[in-house]
């Protein structure tokens, strides 16, 4: 039988591994849209 | 930018798009899969923990030691673009150090009972966290961007000796954590689910290719940021 507790340890695993991911993701695509918008402005 | 700087890329951008599109295919194609695998029969539901936790282990040993790699060609090559590749390694193996860290603790509290205990390889997985986290500290703390450089080069060189001590911290100190599931010594032992093997090894190559994809990208905007920095410079100076 399959645990309810283990199933929520499962996708909160790979809900941590992933938005760690997108965060990161997400904070390289601000930078190149700065460095875009620096270059505007210059 | 100068030319050797652009000699050192291995492929265009647009081939690391495609890459990228692979590797991030792979590890949601993965992830998928992963959450599919068979319950075990001891540790139930929680064996589709591995493909996530062993691969995201997997890459920030990888990325400590391109670290020193890159940190190594620096200083034989002297091109910045090794150095920022090293900067890029290292801010990605903290990155999944702390992945594999929250991960383990939340595996840790259904297995062992408590999200953390002074076991040998995670206390050592802790300190690989500091280690490179005091490596970041200190290219932040250096103005001087030669001699940022060449601290950086050092101190990851060193990092990367320790990244066997963490590996092997599950031989060295016995503890709680089980021993290494992929050996570099001797072969792994998936005899029982062979699919449990194919589906981790197809984690693994999923997230080293999304390493590559990373580092090339994390250093392209290091470059941007360099150049507009050496800019804003000039200008100030002028």
């Amino acid at each position: 039988m399959i645990s309810e507790e283990h199933v929520l340890y499962v996708a909160l695993v790979y809900g941590v591994t992933f938005v760690l991911l997108a965060g990161y993701g997400l904070w390289i695509w601000r930078g190149f849209a700065a460095e875009r918008r620096f270059k505007e402005d210059e | 930018m100068n030319q050797t700087a652009t000699a050192v890329r291995l492929f265009s951008p647009k081939i690391n798009r495609l890459l990228g599109v692979f590797a991030i295919g792979g590890v949601i194609a993965n992830a998928l899969l992963g959450l599919n695998a068979p319950p075990d029969q001891n540790q139930g539901v929680l064996v589709r923990l591995m493909f996530i936790h062993v691969a995201s282990a997997w890459l920030s040993y990888l990325a400590y030691f391109g670290t020193g790699f890159f940190g190594l060609l620096y200083l034989w090559k002297k091109n910045l673009r090794f150095d920022r590749m090293a900067m890029a390694s290292a801010e990605l193996g903290v990155l999944f150090t702390i992945s594999t860290l929250l991960g383990g603790m939340l595996w840790a509290k259904p297995t062992w009972g408590a999200y953390w205990v002074w076991d040998g390889r995670l206390t050592t997985t802790a300190l690989s966290v500091l280690i490179y986290g005091g490596y970041l500290l200190l290219r932040s703390s250096i103005d001087d961007r030669e001699k940022r450089a060449r601290a950086a080069a050092v101190v990851g060189l060193m990092g990367t000796l320790y990244v066997p001590v963490n590996y092997m911290a599950v031989e060295w100190w016995r503890g709680v954590h089980q021993t290494q599931t992929l050996k570099l010594l001797g072969s792994p032992d998936f005899a029982a689910s062979p699919i449990y093997g194919y589906l981790l090894l197809a984690a693994v190559v999923a997230f080293s290719l999304l390493y590559v994809y990373l580092l090339r990208v994390r250093t392209d905007l290091a470059e941007l940021a360099e150049a507009r920095e050496a800019r804003e410079w000039q200008e100030d100076e002028a």
